[in-house]
């Protein structure tokens, strides 16, 4: 009978909860409001300018790609005579026209003799319209021949030795040793398939050359200014000095706009540099998703020793991530994975290696978690693997191996676990566990083709990066004479609400509403040498460098405010204020938003979302039709969030930067839907403990829910045939 | 510029007419309009309104939704609906009003509520779906002005955001709701906007709820919204209406006035695609680099825009959009019985998550039908209930069963390159005859199935003997493909459990999805032609439980 029913579809909803403003905090001051995002009201009237709605600038050219057909080939002919014939085609340009270096952090711009993936920009070509730049592109002709290896996967990567680093290890305790002493020893592999950023707005550059002293102007959406002006200037040849780097806002980052503008930045740059004209370089969503990679797919491999209790005594994990052909963030972020990937379980014997793959697929890169929520997949699987072993619920399992007292993790910090205590005790009662899950089961027992499963996970996420300079930020903030006041820092906007953050820190520290502060944009003219506005931490360092320079300004009125104490803000005069240091976020609202975004994402990345490559290389999915990520009807029913607040004395305001962190726990769904499947194959007999992959798609649960239909279809021998599409990881 | 020589027009080109269309309440002339430029591309770049995002240029993502108002003449009604303004070439606006998202509201004018709402409510982060979800929720309100939750729902369900989760975007429309539902009430027992809650001051309890206030927002007015020009009234009236032909770089577009004129172009260029929605050749052209030289667009035609409702069924125009065909039928299932409308239902519950609302409101019933994706979610079901397609050509009327050799393509069966779609005709089902659709996807609405199925069994009266047997298949060939021979062999069986294990091994027998089938999935899309059946044979058991001896699988 549980077949016969269509899963409803419902309107979603949710409650939020969030510490409240401290009732004797000044009404003016907005920290800890829900503050609406500051261009909010533009966003909805579509007055929010986004790069390429500025309007058509003087003699621009549009730029279209050509880019590789063969994952690893040498190019043997190239000819674009027919392209340039074509009307309206002002140039086409190649690697010979790079004043400068073509190759810079081993980036290349534009492939020259040798393609090493599919989607390699080869050259571009500039006409008066879009239109003809791209029929143009179809026109030119390039031959290529394959050169071996072919390398696609991590597992050819490993075959053929093909890595970007050396081992990166981390070790604690004696793993070998504890081996020795445990009850049991499972050993096991995850894999983890890669994700689409899908920002809604793709990349966008517009490169304008201006007529003196080789100066160019950009125009990039971009989560990093400062790395498309060192792009554009070493592919030029021209001091960074000449080069300014705009970013007003941008329609989504998620780690995307990191590097990559910088290379398209540099591509166009080359184009505007050539031809003297401004360039509009607008990646269709199709290149966008061919070119400029995603998240890495990862490989974890895992021996875990354990008790029958299902204390876990030892670990030796293994991880591979899918880096694709050039360097990118990749070793960063199997930096990331060896060092994060304990998550919040605390296993003394501990030993953790990881290896970034050099393969012929684009490069990957930044992406919301950087590469913990691939990571934590494997040790989720493990810690439900010893769950199954010792026939205990996994909750327990985690709660047995959770973090409990203060000590040091095995990346060496002292961690103390109070909070994630907390939040776990919270979320298992509020969320009423134990009464669903225990609903979940009688559900279960009277439905046989329908299962429900329930699942919780703890996190211990660390923000910033482990590179110092990278966390150090700066502001600039102008005061004007009739009492206005304009803020710039090196963070950028896309969409997380950080000028909105910005505003509402200037406005407390200059004691000023918010409606006195104007932010523009940011741009390397304003703020030199920013990082980027990434890894949890864009309201944490440009906050404190806000409030500093706020705090300057206001040192120096106060000579000014003490002559005149009764004037108002606009006679230079303030008021005296009691400062609260509440451990509350900055913007609930913001947070909140987030925190939801985050979730949703992790979601699609856990179950729906699913990037098919051919075993060439070739990748399939480059349009939202064949490639989901949720819409509307995906939603939970119901979404509760809740921020439960602590002390964070050294960040802004005693905030928490957690932009990244939700993404992870999306991945409760996955658990959750092994929870389900388990129960589904129990039933069917099925008690051996199966693999767990992520995404856990409707074909994997299908598949993995073995019964009397699966076991009557045809099945293939693999070695017969070359399948349409392969595992990446 | 060479200019096309058309055999069998007249000796010369006729010039290009001016095309007329509104935006914004701003009349557009435009002299030289080509077919091959769309709306997306005309509104950012010609008219410089660049609040309308361009985000994945295949109706996939709904950045670039926007409300398209047209007059019927025939109805005198205003007719208002979402589209993707990427698929909209500007030639098929002739006569229409749009609206885009600068002319719902602006800071300096006055911000419409949907706007106010969707961003006090939190509902945008980076802002670049922002726009396209204002449009899809004021369209909405347009035809609805105190919608459902579930219209809200289904109103954004073509529309990506990236950023937020939707919650609070689904939150800001629910606004709109008659009985807002907004706080959730049913989780907490309590509402958000109670007395007490607000006044979280005085209280001990530090724990807020309420992310804006609702008190600030200013109420909708329908009578405040902009007027449908009176220009484009008259021109929809007008007696005289004829040919128009609008001649671009490469090619032609053509729009005929009356049946008889479309039916003489269709004669004169065979090959020309009839253009309605765009939904399939636009793609196709964009993404396949296909090239057609001429279009024929008889979109406002009013022969192609009817329902005839007659004894044993209902005959739909050709012109119906989905969405137009989702609420005919659902007049119907709501006016008959239950037993004569198991088609209707069937095609009612895909129809729900067929693509996003804007591709329902622009995608045809014709055009769907005789495209014949081998995706199809509607011809699988329209072949099992017996449809059939009222062909016209200048020859005269022809009929063509809507089966399996006119959806395996095989050309006898199919339409002659002269002949167009005039209507489709969907009989009742009668009280022993059962009829579903069946689907899997990726995602659950606006995804293409990954296996799909209409299916149809009729029993000899009063028992469960099949008299008649059919299977089609979505996803699972290049085309649909029907499972005659399997349901030729079941005729005669008893409905029952040993039916149906010898249904699964004949129907993976006769449907064979090689190991390198495009798309993947293969042992999956196996299992799935077994499992869907599996799932019919138990819908229909159900109800004629009181006839089988139960044998508890």
């Amino acid at each position: 009978m549980s077949a016969l029913e269509d899963f409803p579809i419902k309107t979603p909803q949710g409650t939020q909860m969030f510490q409240c403003v401290d009732p004797y905090q000044p009404p003016q001051d907005p920290i800890g409001h829900p503050v609406m995002h500051q261009s909010a009201i533009k966003h909805a009237t579509g007055e929010a300018v986004f790069s390429d709605d500025t309007p058509p600038i003087a003699r621009e050219l549009f730029l279209a790609v050509v880019t590789s057909t063969k994952a690893h080939a040498k190019i043997i002919s190239f000819d674009a005579s027919e392209a340039l014939a074509l009307p309206g085609v002002v140039d086409v340009i190649t690697a010979e026209d790079v004043p400068g270096s073509n190759n810079h952090r081993g980036e290349i711009l534009y492939a020259q003799n040798e393609v090493i993936c599919v989607g390699q920009i080869i050259c571009t070509v500039a006409a008066d319209t879009y239109a003809h730049a791209r029929e143009a592109a179809k026109k030119v002709k390039i031959t290529y021949e394959d050169i071996e290896p072919r390398i696609i996967t991590i597992e050819q990567a490993l075959e053929h030795n093909s890595f970007f680093t050396t081992e990166k290890k981390i070790e604690q305790g004696n793993v070998e040793q504890a081996f020795k002493y445990v009850d049991q020893i499972i050993e096991g592999e995850a894999h983890v398939e890669g994700q689409e950023h899908f920002y809604m707005e793709t990349q966008t550059i517009l490169a304008i050359p201006k007529e003196e002293d080789k100066e160019m102007v950009l125009y990039v959406g971009t989560q990093f200014p400062s790395h498309v002006q060192e792009f554009v200037a070493a592919t030029l040849n021209i001091p960074r000095s000449r080069i300014a780097c705009h970013m007003k806002r941008t329609g989504g980052g998620f780690g995307g706009k990191v590097t990559k503008p910088a290379v398209l930045g540099a591509v166009g740059a080359v184009a505007a540099n050539k031809t003297g004209r401004p360039i509009r370089f607008i990646l269709e969503r199709g290149d966008d998703m061919l070119i400029t990679g995603g998240r890495h797919p990862l490989l974890g491999k895992y021996k875990i020793g354990f008790m029958n209790n299902g204390v876990i005594k030892a670990a030796d994990v293994e991880y591979y991530i899918n880096s694709g052909c050039t360097p990118d963030e990749s070793e960063s972020v199997i930096d990331f994975v060896v060092l994060k990937s304990e998550n919040a379980y605390h296993i003394p014997n501990f030993r953790c290696r990881g290896r970034a793959c050099k393969t012929n697929l684009p490069s990957n890169t930044a992406f919301r978690g950087f590469g913990f929520p691939q990571a934590t997949v494997v040790v989720e699987a493990y810690i439900t693997a010893v769950a199954s072993q010792c026939n205990l619920p996994p909750e327990e399992v985690k709660e047995i191996n959770m973090y409990k007292r203060i000590s040091k993790t095995a990346y060496k910090q002292t961690f103390n676990p109070e909070p994630l205590q907390k939040c776990w005790k919270q979320c298992l009662e509020k969320s009423s566990f134990y009464p669903r899950k225990l609903a979940a089961e009688e559900f279960n027992k009277k439905n046989y083709w329908k299962k429900r499963g329930l699942a919780v996970v703890p996190m211990k996420f660390t923000i910033g990066f482990p590179v110092a300079y990278y966390n150090q930020a700066a502001a600039l903030v102008h005061i004007y004479l009739d009492g206005s006041v304009l803020v710039t820092h090196g963070g950028c906007e896309m969409g997380q609400g950080l000028h909105t953050k910005m505003i509402q820190v200037a406005s407390r520290e200059l004691n000023i509403p918010q409606s006195y502060i104007h932010l523009s944009e940011t741009s390397t003219v304003t703020v030199p040498n920013a990082s980027f506005t990434a890894a949890s931490m864009g309201a944490d360092i440009n906050g404190k460098a806000v409030q500093n320079a706020c705090q300057i300004l206001m040192a120096r009125l106060q000579p000014v405010i003490r002559k005149n104490p009764k004037g108002k803000w606009e006679d230079w005069l303030l008021r005296t204020d009691i400062y609260m240091d509440a451990a509350f976020s900055i913007n609930p609202a913001l947070d909140i938003g987030q925190i939801e975004g985050a979730f949703i994402q992790g979601m699609g990345f856990y179950t729906i979302e699913e990037l098919k490559y051919s075993p060439e290389g070739v990748l399939y999915s480059r349009s939202p039709d064949d490639y989901k990520i949720p819409t509307v009807t995906e939603i939970p029913e119901e979404i509760r969030v809740t921020l439960v607040h602590s002390r964070n004395p050294i960040a802004i305001y005693s905030s928490k930067g957690l932009g990244e962190s939700g993404m992870f726990l999306g991945s409760s769904v996955l658990f959750a839907i092994y929870d389900a499947v388990t129960a589904a194959r129990k039933e069917r007999g099925l008690t051996k403990t199966f693999s767990l992959n992520s995404p856990a798609t409707p074909e994997w649960i299908r598949m993995t829910c073995v019964d009397q239909f699966t076991d009557m279809i045809p099945r293939d021998d693999t070695s017969t045939f070359t399948p349409w599409s392969i595992r990446v990881s | 510029m060479e200019t096309f020589f058309f055999p069998g027009m007249m000796a010369s080109v006729p010039n290009s007419d001016e095309l007329i269309f509104f935006v914004n309440g701003r009349k557009v002339t435009e002299k030289n309009a080509d077919p091959e430029v769309n709306l997306l591309y005309y509104l950012r770049k010609v008219l410089c309104l660049t609040g309308t995002k361009y985000s994945c240029g295949g109706g996939g993502c709904g950045a670039c939704t926007v409300m398209v108002s047209r007059y019927n003449p025939k109805t005198k009604k205003i007719h208002h609906y979402p589209v993707t303004a990427c698929l909209v070439p500007i030639c098929s606006l002739y006569g229409a009003a749009v609206t885009t998202v600068e002319g719902v509201g602006s800071i300096n004018t006055r911000i419409h509520p949907v706007q106010e709402r969707l961003a006090k409510c939190h509902g945008t982060q980076c802002g670049f779906c922002s726009p396209g979800m204002v449009m899809s929720i004021y369209t909405l309100l347009r035809n609805h002005p105190e919608p459902t939750p579930e219209q809200i729902t289904k109103a954004l369900g073509g529309n990506l955001c990236r950023c937020t989760g939707y919650r609070t975007i689904v939150e800001s429309g629910k606004t709109f709701c008659r009985e807002s539902t907004v706080c959730g009430m049913k989780s907490s027992g309590k509402c958000c906007m109670d007395q007490e809650e607000r006044s979280f001051v005085n209280r001990q309890e530090k724990i807020c709820t309420k992310l804006y206030n609702e008190d600030e927002f200013q109420p909708l007015d329908p009578s405040q919204e902009p007027i449908f020009p009176p220009e484009l009234i008259r021109m929809a009236e007008d007696p005289n209406k004829r040919r128009l032909t609008f001649q671009g770089e490469r090619t032609t577009w053509i729009a005929p006035v009356t049946l008889n004129d479309l039916l003489e172009l269709k004669a004169n260029f065979p090959e020309a695609p009839l253009i309605m929605g765009n939904t399939t050749v636009g793609p196709s052209i964009k993404f396949r680099d296909e090239f057609h030289p001429v279009f024929i667009s008889p979109l406002g035609l009013p022969e192609l825009y009817f329902v005839d409702c007659t004894d044993d069924g209902v005959t739909i125009g050709a012109g119906y959009s989905l969405a137009q065909l989702n609420d005919a039928l659902h007049l119907i299932v709501l006016e008959q019985p239950k037993e004569k409308t198991k088609t209707y239902s069937a095609l009612l519950k895909h129809l729900r998550t067929l693509a996003g609302a804007q591709i329902r409101n622009m995608a045809t019933l014709g055009g769907h039908v005789v495209s014949r994706p081998n995706f199809s979610d509607l011809n699988p079901i329209l072949a099992a209930g017996n449809a059939t397609i009222n062909l016209l050509s200048k020859e005269g009327k022809r009929q063509i069963p809507l089966n399996s050799h006119f959806l395996e393509r095989s050309p006898e069966a199919s339409l002659k390159s002269e002949e167009i779609v005039l209507s489709v005709y969907i009989p009742y089902s009668t009280q022993w005859h059962f009829v579903s659709g069946l689907r899997l996807a990726q995602r659950q609405e606006n995804a293409f199935a990954i296996v799909n199925a209409g299916m149809s069994v009729k029993f000899e009266d009063g028992t469960d003997t099949i008299k008649n047997l059919q299977m089609f298949y979505g996803s699972v060939g290049s085309t649909v493909v029907s499972a005659s021979q399997t349901c030729q062999q079941l005729i005669g069986r008893q409905w029952d459990d040993q039916m149906l294990s010898d249904a699964c091994r004949l129907v993976l027998d006769e449907i064979d999805i090689p190991p390198t089938a495009g798309g993947g999935m293969v042992e999956y899309r196996r299992t799935l032609i077994i499992s869907l059946l599996f799932k019919f044979y138990l819908k229909v058991r159900i109800p004629r439980s009181f006839l089988i001896s139960q044998k508890s699988s």
